[in-house]
């Protein structure tokens, strides 16, 4: 098996056989952000460093989304 | 059983509202696919950096086969990231309840501690089996696509094993949530814990017998080696006798009112 | 329906909030609980709710043991707390079915009692928009929902604002007409205008339990209140040495007689003083408000 890949081999990588793959990876990424931001908005008034939030789910990658539902959302359920 | 019946469906429309039906899956969705695509594209990237140098990779990680893949999914995604994200998104399950009094209200009511805590542990199972098993298909659509293809039955049997584990680890962390009343200990408590038990599974025998985790364990030989290990059935039994002591355990503490704490 | 509060006692750690506490409750009664804050009315309250088991002493319905009788039971805690996603109608089904209501039931009982509490309107309104005042409605909503034959209210009214307060007085009012009601309040005016029997709990045990009236009467002790001018000061060394007269007290203009017998001793003083020609300018038989008597009985030892 053939492990040397130069950097010209690397453009050479089927791109359209790469991008069905790839790309539902990052629109369930999408998502995610699209469902915290959404969230997000609708508990606007509710919740506390709006503006920390998101960019946090904005900028941190796929991560950002996960940190805001686990622990991003407790405050509002003190109510 | 109609309170219980009355007290999942409540459940059920607070995770409806909270999103939690959409993202928990996503979530595992992703985690699912993850793993075979690094995998897959690991060496090409790896490569790509290596800026034409040449690095020779190991081959046994592009020789991979499906089954270890779909393993590897199980045993690095969900076990890691996937349980903590579950652990962390059901620390609050009676928490919650008990720190703004609606558990005490509830019981107000004529409705038996059993069916609260059968309530919360159904609902809160079935989010997150099916939260791990369509991200566990989705990983095993990549795997098959990316891969060599895994037989059905030995994905079905995996996936079985494992969300044995998965009961556990909701039952578990609903009896921390039960007994502590800070949110980070609960959720600090049950990852550590569940963690532990994952890491010291393969270490002895004797441990294994009696360690839930095993069937985390059970489910990736199945992919691998793809015959069910013989201890497997036992260990489920044995992850069956905890988790109903688990429930005693919660069922007493909250019957004999040891959360009030005033 | 019959509740008995049997020696409940009920300690956290090393104090002592609930000694040996022993009442009990006919149909149809409003009993306000009285005291002092830390009293134990809460804890008390809780342990008949069965939210908290005593250490010793039962609370019995019926003659049946209270955890097996939640179903009569309604029960409103002092900072009513309901999940904040669900609307009043939610909420209000998921604590009626709770109660073991049918569907059926729901669907007439709910919008009824809306009504009776005033929410009509708000029954699609999300619980974490309500006011204070509105949640308390909603609580006695909730409470109601299922016709107990007793309903056990933790200071419904003490977080309220005034008009919140006079809301849900005026409803209390309303419902005491056809159930048993037992509340608590560290507010006498509330309790006063409510309940006609009282039991006033003072660092958990009982000190009284008696009705409004009576408490008035037993507290009067034969006192009699005259305020005249300076210049018949000298009638007061005529009224110390009348028979029927025990105890005289002058504070300024004003004089506080006790005497024998109030009925009739109360016209001959006056008689006394017009042969005097006293000039008076107040008569009066001494009343401690209610007030005054709780204060005399909880800071009393």
């Amino acid at each position: 098996m053939q492990l040397h890949y130069g950097f010209d081999e690397l453009k050479d990588i089927d791109f359209m056989a790469f991008i069905p793959i790839i790309l539902p990876f990052f629109a369930v990424g999408i998502l995610l952000v699209l469902i915290a931001l959404i969230d997000l908005y609708r508990h606007r008034k509710t919740r506390k460093s709006l503006l920390m939030w998101t960019f946090i789910i904005l900028f941190v990658n796929t991560l950002g989304p996960i940190l805001y539902f686990v622990i991003g959302r407790k405050d509002s359920e003190r109510l | 059983m109609n309170k219980f019946i009355v007290l999942i469906k409540k459940e059920f429309v607070q995770m409806v509202r909270d999103f939690k039906v959409i993202w928990l899956p996503i979530v595992f969705i992703f985690l699912g696919i993850t793993q075979p695509i690094v995998t897959h594209y690991l060496p090409s990237i790896l490569g790509a950096l290596g800026g034409g140098q040449g690095i020779t990779i190991d081959p046994s990680m592009t020789a991979q086969k499906g089954g270890e893949v779909l393993a590897s999914t199980l045993g690095s995604q969900f076990d890691q990231l996937g349980l903590m994200i579950l652990a962390i998104s059901m620390m609050g399950i009676i928490q919650t309840d008990k720190a703004n009094g609606m558990l005490a209200f509830i019981l107000t009511r004529p409705v038996t501690v059993i069916s609260y805590i059968a309530g919360k542990i159904v609902s809160n199972y079935l989010i997150a089996a099916f939260s791990v098993a369509i991200g566990y298909f989705a990983s095993y659509l990549y795997v098959n696509y990316l891969f060599t293809d895994v037989p059905f039955s030995h994905m079905i049997t995996a996936l079985v094993f494992y969300l044995v584990w998965v009961l556990f680890i909701v039952s578990f962390t609903t009896m921390i949530s039960t007994i502590f009343n800070s949110q980070g200990i609960i959720a600090l408590i049950s990852i550590v814990f569940l963690i532990g038990c994952r890491i010291i599974v393969g270490l002895s025998t004797v441990i294994d017998f009696v360690n839930s985790a095993s069937m985390s364990k059970h489910a990736m030989e199945v992919l691998i080696t793809g015959s069910v290990n013989s201890k497997a059935i036992d260990n489920a039994l044995v992850t069956l006798v905890w988790i109903v002591l688990i429930l005693f355990v919660t069922n007493y503490w909250i019957a004999n009112k040891k959360f009030n704490h005033e | 329906m019959k509740l008995e509060i049997k020696n409940v006692t009920k300690t956290f750690k090393e104090k002592i909030a609930v000694n040996n506490f022993s009442m009990e409750l006919q149909s149809g009664e409003c009993v306000g609980l009285i005291g002092p804050n830390g009293a134990g009315k809460s804890t008390l309250i809780k342990v008949i709710s069965d939210i908290i088991d005593p250490q010793a002493g039962e609370v019995l319905l019926n003659g049946k043991k209270i955890s097996k009788m939640k179903r009569e039971i309604g029960y409103l805690p002092q900072y009513p707390n309901f999940f904040h996603w669900m609307t009043a109608k939610e909420t209000l089904t998921f604590m009626g079915k709770l109660s073991g209501l049918q569907k059926e039931e729901l669907t007439n009982s709910i919008p009824e009692i809306l009504t009776k509490v005033g929410l009509r309107g708000e029954e699609n309104s999300k619980v974490g928009t309500f006011s204070g005042g509105m949640k308390q409605r909603l609580g006695i909503a909730q409470a109601l929902l299922h016709k107990p034959s007793l309903i056990v209210m933790d200071e419904p009214v003490s977080a309220l604002d005034p008009i919140g307060r006079r809301e849900v007085l005026n409803l209390i009012e309303e419902i005491k007409k056809d159930t048993t009601i037992l509340l608590s309040t560290h507010i006498l005016g509330d309790a006063e205008e409510i309940c006609e029997r009282f039991v006033i709990i003072k660092n958990g045990t009982k000190i009284e339990d008696t009705t409004i009236t009576e408490l008035l009467n037993r507290n009067s002790k034969n006192k009699l209140n005259v305020e005249i001018t300076a210049k018949d000061q000298k009638w007061i060394d005529v009224v110390k040495k009348l028979p029927y007269v025990k105890e005289i007290e002058v504070i300024g203009h004003k004089v506080q007689i006790k005497v024998e017998n109030i009925e009739k001793n109360k016209n001959m003083l006056l008689e006394n003083a017009l042969e005097h020609k006293v000039d008076i300018v107040k008569f009066e038989i001494n009343n401690d408000t209610l007030e005054e008597i709780f204060l005399k009985l909880v800071v009393k030892e």
